[in-house]
């Protein structure tokens, strides 16, 4: 036999004893997918923990009178969760790409619907914020060039506040170990200068934060806009509905 | 791309390609139903790289995604009885029908996926390498090694360096 024949030899082994059955694409293509939802599951995370970082050393600086009180016992996230996605789907439709981060006092929520990624939404509980006085609040928000900022008082007593701001990510880039996908950091920017920033670069985010039993619960919207106005008509949750979810007593305790 | 897009085209390339890849894995791992795994794990991973992969390279790119698959699955397989190990096997007579399996389980898993990608799919030394990301004279002396061992086992076989 030659050197040929091995080819023949290795041939004629497989022929023998290969499976009759097809392979089926179906099997590849649901791993395929559930390996993109892990993907997008994974840059909601970022998105959630670098918005966190953001917005909430303001809320500790302004808010923050005393020491910070205790952390919130670490119940499962699955039913705070669950409760979070049931708020915000009427407005959003299904959020597919959801993550929960604990850190200290905050445990946040972020969620997803767009598979860009740039547009998401955040839930966060913190047990240390306590906005004493959210007039002064908007005051100081307003002189760091937030968009707007307003108090609402409910028929029931409650009150949160309502603020809108431009930021701009800072840190986009691609990473290598999951391909496709972005390290998000956002930085804010004083809406005055606006016009300094590229329109493709420019990020609004709204959110309410309203003052519970156990500290606060903020609920934002960001997403990719060229300006406010075209964010205002962008935004899917309206202002109201961003409200009725901070205020959710249900959802402020199940945490 | 569109995800519809994205399924169409994956879904016929599998359909022209998923089986032939299913017989270089088995050479490589030497069982159907683990092949047919990591075959399956391979264009997984190929799915979620698809919008990335040039038409013309798919095939080379399924081949390499499908042979990393093996030799790493292998390599978790392990600790196994190395080559020295083997038992030693009486020389089968010429009306043995030759034991092709157990002289293919005799090689190292790279020279075995060296063999499959050679004498199997019928690739050249350069594509070898290119697929295995090492040099052309590794994929030559790899070769060469796997023929020494294979006519140890098969000497029936009269095994040449002819290309």
């Amino acid at each position: 036999m030659t050197h040929d024949d091995l080819a023949i030899l290795i041939r004629e082994d497989v022929r023998a004893t290969e499976p009759h059955h097809g392979l089926d694409p179906m099997v590849p293509v649901r791993l395929g997918r559930r390996r993109l939802r892990s993907r997008h599951v994974r840059l909601a995370g970022a998105a959630a923990a670098v918005v966190a970082a953001a917005v909430i050393a303001p809320l500790a600086i302004v808010g923050g009178g005393g020491p910070p009180d205790p952390a919130p016992t670490a119940p499962t996230a699955a039913p705070w969760l669950a409760r979070v996605r049931a708020a915000l789907e009427p407005s959003t439709g299904a959020l597919s790409a959801v993550s929960v981060r604990r850190e200290g006092t905050q445990v946040e929520a972020g969620l997803g619907g767009d598979p860009t990624g740039w547009h998401f939404y955040t839930v966060t509980a913190d047990s240390a914020d306590k906005l004493d006085d959210p007039a002064a609040y908007c005051q100081e928000r307003l002189s760091l060039g937030y968009i707007s900022c307003t108090v609402d008082h409910d028929a029931a007593g409650r009150t949160t506040v309502v603020q809108e701001l431009l930021v701009v990510n800072v840190g986009a880039r691609p990473t290598a170990g999951f391909g496709h996908t972005w390290d998000l950091s956002f930085a804010r920017i004083p809406v005055d200068n606006l016009g300094s920033v590229n329109p493709a670069d420019r990020f609004f985010r709204r959110e309410a934060i309203a003052v519970t039993a156990f500290g606060t619960l903020k609920v934002s919207e960001q997403l990719q806009a060229p300006t406010p106005a075209a964010a205002a008509a962008a935004y899917v949750v309206p202002p109201a509905a961003l409200i009725a979810v901070a205020s959710d007593p249900e959802l402020a305790e199940a945490h | 791309m569109r995800r519809e897009q994205r399924e169409r085209e994956f879904t016929e390339f599998y359909a022209g390609s998923a089986a032939a890849l299913r017989r270089t894995a088995y050479v490589v791992v030497r069982d159907w139903h683990v092949a047919e795994d990591l075959t399956q794990q391979a264009f997984a991973k190929l799915y979620v790289a698809w919008p990335r992969i040039r038409e013309e390279t798919r095939m080379a790119y399924a081949r390499r995604v499908v042979v990393n698959e093996c030799l790493s699955h292998l390599r978790r397989r392990r600790p196994e009885a190395s080559i020295d190990d083997l038992p030693e096997r009486a020389v089968p007579s010429h009306d043995e029908p030759p034991d092709l399996g157990a002289a293919l389980a005799a090689l190292p898993d790279r020279q075995r996926a060296i063999v499959a990608l050679r004498f199997l799919d019928d690739l050249p030394v350069a594509e070898v390498g290119r697929l295995l990301g090492v040099s052309d004279g590794t994929v030559k002396s790899q070769t060469s090694r796997a023929l020494k061992t294979l006519r140890g086992r098969l000497p029936h076989l009269h095994l040449e360096e002819i290309r």
